[in-house]
């Protein structure tokens, strides 16, 4: 005998059975069929002993490893062959895990088993009309009264998600059916509502070159095409195929009836989704054919790929390696596929899954993977996308110049900015010039300021960073005579002390020779902004060597700006003069602000009114403002309101402007939708006093309309 | 402390080692790097005893345990001022250890 006593174990047995069954499918040198076949028949002769762990391991990989939908089908296929009473017991088993799914919430495993379902009709494990049957259960949500569109939508979407694998059965089987299942469909499908969601989740506001479709809208395309291919598809690899004549004998069982668990308010269906496209089969005249848009194969191909990314997304050489190595991948461009599928996770509406840092990484082992192909495709889609920047979503504007820079930052700083020049001759704020000046930027916080001015063609030099060096009005440098500063001696005292390290009190003392200048109404100043001038202004300026001296300085004279701390504006008058010495340094700003809301010496409102204050006009375009006010949310959320006041202000000053759709209001109003994306599970909660203090029908239509589209993300 | 002593430090630890840096490399561009991976409490720059002068390495230490584990999972590996960045789990930094 050639098991040892760990295998004999009960224990060690259950183990090595949940090895096999996960691993099924993996590479291997006998051929699937073989290796499932032989699983089938050491699966049969544990079953005695192991039944319930064994059905409970099946169940849980069809959800975890769709990509193995069909192996997972075909053994349960076999298995059902050699023993009704075990398929039996598993199908039972799969309709709990699937109700479960449901009530938990868990909509995508839920789907994945409904399309499980499908394939088990195609194995002989479940009847044709029993799954019928669920369908139509399923699809009869959209008939239901006063529920969000996202729950019709997604249990629509389940049904259609199936149809690749069982739309060819039903077809032959029940074509009667199929026919009015899909009429109830489209019928529904006609009378859905879009145009909120749809135009609030486009990466970009035109359909030229490509459409940005509406997922749905574009999924019943593509059954469409589908359908009138009588169901023939060249994606899905179908073991069974293979096993006809040993299926064909089985005998099959009902699905139970299921009803899907009734709406209940704080059920929060998916999101509504537009297709990301950036390719078409021209832009890849090498090679295989790129599927088209309203292919099934595009979807099937695209879903696949999205799988091996969720499943990869801790481990980005796996990921890389996994992507590469797609099963027939010689039959599809497999890399312009890839990077589309990259580029739709990265500029994903509301948020991307993963951190942006992840798809940067993921995209360098890419590359390196394949350092003959992907770099080019990748230099091809950054093409694309910046020829497509003036419609552009200016969330995803942001997050291509973050990513860009990264992304160059591996590999020398090397790009022919040459190619780009046409963006000097636009105004400032269009999408092109500011990409170039944000990605100029954060290539700079990665590196230092004379590589980035070297990285880059002389003509370029109008949108390089500024050197980030500290300003100091007191200092004695400069070409105005220091009289013309009455507080320039308070400011030379001060320098002086500090740098015998004096305590704060004692600070404080030096500074008490400054009065208050007076307010425009003869009220008392509850806050003297001179003192605060001089303080901070000296104080930033002895710490500017770096970092970490600026924050122990502040950390060491914490009780000093708690004590010139007296009021709202003080606080201002405090940002304000951080602003006026590290004004080049916008990274710097963005860390020292989060420090300074930390240790209390800020409050959230304030750096929201200092944000959009007057004086910060000339910032207001500029992405690390936006980076502030994100950070600032975050730390209250429910500062939000307040924010969009102020919004809501300069709008109805620009309204009474000319030409009101300028870039300004472009990217203002899309960091208004910034805001409500980036923290949609907060701003949810607020959505009733939103409504009712805020976005009210008297509101501008422009501004009213951005809260709306974010509110059919779950209508 | 012992060796099991020190292996609990690091399975909770959530400041990482950061080697293999230029010598120019500055604080600023730890922040943006690593802060891509999570919120950033405070960077230590590794300093030679003799000229206080970076050298070549320094301790990032993360809010969370999941910012770190991001670190080594997306940057660990990656390029800053053209060098490869090898990161590590770090017991936590102690002063005096520059």
């Amino acid at each position: 005998r050639r098991r040892n006593d760990f295998e004999e174990s009960e224990e060690g047995l259950e183990l090595r059975l949940e090895s096999l069954i996960i691993r099924i499918g993996e590479k291997s040198t006998s051929s699937i069929e073989t290796n499932i076949e032989g699983l089938a028949k050491v699966l049969t002769a544990d079953l005695d002993n192991s039944k319930t762990k064994i059905i409970n391991i099946i169940c849980e990989c069809v959800a975890k490893y769709p990509e193995k939908t069909c192996i997972y089908s075909t053994l349960i296929g076999l298995l059902n062959a050699k023993n009704y009473n075990f398929g039996g017991e598993i199908v039972e088993l799969l309709v709990r895990h699937f109700k479960d799914y449901l009530k938990a919430l868990d909509f995508e495993s839920a789907r994945l088993l409904v399309r499980f379902f499908g394939d088990l009709v195609n194995c002989r494990v479940i009847s044709s009309a029993s799954l019928m049957n669920l369908f139509e259960n399923l699809v009869e949500v959209s008939m239901e009264d006063n529920i969000p569109q996202s729950r019709s939508d997604y249990f629509v979407f389940c049904v259609l998600s199936a149809l690749p694998w069982v739309g060819k059965e039903l077809y032959e089987k029940k074509e009667q059916d199929l026919e009015q299942l899909l009429n109830t469909i489209d019928n529904y499908l006609n009378k859905r509502n879009k145009t909120h969601h749809h135009t609030a989740l486009r990466v970009w506001y035109s359909d030229t070159p490509h459409p940005q479709e509406e997922y749905l809208d574009c999924f019943w395309a593509q059954i469409s095409k589908l359908r009138s291919d009588k169901w023939v598809e060249r994606h899905i690899y179908r073991p069974y195929l293979a096993f006809d004549s040993v299926l064909c004998e089985a005998l099959q069982h009902n699905l139970p009836q299921v009803q899907p668990p009734p709406h209940e308010a704080n059920y929060v269906y998916p999101y509504p989704k537009v297709v990301f496209r950036l390719f078409d089969y021209t832009d890849c005249p090498e090679g295989p054919v790129l599927p088209g848009a309203h292919s099934i194969e595009r979807y099937l191909i695209e879903e696949h790929l999205h799988w091996i990314i969720n499943q990869n997304n801790t481990d980005r050489k796996d990921c890389a390696m996994k992507l590469l190595t797609f099963p027939n991948k010689h039959k599809i461009p497999l890399e312009y596929m890839i990077i589309e599928v990259m580029f739709s996770q990265m500029f994903d509406l509301p948020k991307s899954k993963y951190l942006d840092v992840f798809y940067g990484s993921t995209l360098l082992e890419l590359c390196k993977l394949q350092p003959s192909s992907l770099p080019q495709v990748l230099a091809q889609a950054v093409e694309l996308l910046f020829e497509r920047l003036d419609t552009m979503n200016c969330m995803c504007v942001d997050r291509f110049a973050v990513w860009f820079a990264y992304h160059l930052s591996n590999f020398q700083f090397r790009w022919s900015w040459d190619d780009w020049s046409t963006a000097l001759t636009l105004d400032p704020l269009h999408p092109k010039p500011k990409f170039i000046r944000e990605t100029l930027l954060r290539c700079l916080r990665l590196s230092f300021h004379e590589q980035v001015v070297k990285i880059i063609p002389d003509s370029f030099h109008e949108l390089a960073p500024e050197d980030p060096i500290p300003h100091n009005k007191y200092s004695l440098e400069g070409d105005k005579p220091p009289e013309s500063v009455p507080t320039a001696e308070v400011a030379a005292a001060l320098v002086n002390k500090i740098k015998e390290k004096c305590t704060p009190e004692e600070a404080l003392e030096v500074l008490k020779e400054l009065t208050a200048p007076l307010m425009e109404t003869d009220d008392e100043p509850n806050h003297n902004s001179l003192q605060i001038e001089v303080f901070v202004t000296v104080l930033l300026n002895l710490a500017s060597k770096s970092f970490t001296h600026c924050f122990s300085a502040i950390a060491k004279y914490h009780s000093a700006f708690m004590a010139l701390k007296t009021s709202e504006e003080a606080q201002i008058s405090i940002l304000s003069t951080i602003f006026e010495v590290w004004r080049k340094h916008q990274q710097l700003l963005v860390i020292l602000i989060s420090k300074l809301l930390k240790s209390e010496v800020i409050e959230c409102s304030s750096v929201a009114n200092w944000l959009f204050s007057k004086e910060n006009s000339s910032e207001f375009m500029k992405s690390y403002i936006w980076e502030i006010l994100n950070q600032t949310i975050q730390k209250s959320i429910r500062s939000v309101e307040s924010l969009e006041k102020e919004l809501e202000e300069s709008k109805e000053k620009l309204r009474k402007g000319k030409s009101f759709k300028s870039h300004w209001f472009r990217w203002t109003i899309g960091r208004l939708q910034q805001v409500f994306f980036e923290h949609h599970n907060h701003v949810f909660k607020y959505l009733s006093t939103f409504e009712t203090l805020l976005f009210t029908a008297d509101l501008d239509q422009h501004i009213l309309l951005i809260f709306k589209q974010f509110c059919a993300l779950r209508n | 402390g012992s060796r099991e002593e020190q292996e609990d430090l690091l399975s909770e630890s959530t400041t990482l080692y950061v080697g293999n840096l230029s010598f120019y490399t500055r604080e600023e561009q730890i922040y943006e790097l690593f802060g891509k991976c999570g919120q950033i409490v405070r960077v230590i720059m590794g300093l030679d005893r003799r000229s206080k002068t970076p050298c070549g390495f320094c301790f990032v230490e993360y809010l969370s345990r999941e910012d770190g584990l991001n670190a080594m999972r997306y940057v660990n590996g990656t390029r800053l001022d053209d060098r490869i960045v090898r990161t590590d789990w770090d017991t936590g930094f102690i002063e005096g250890r520059q």
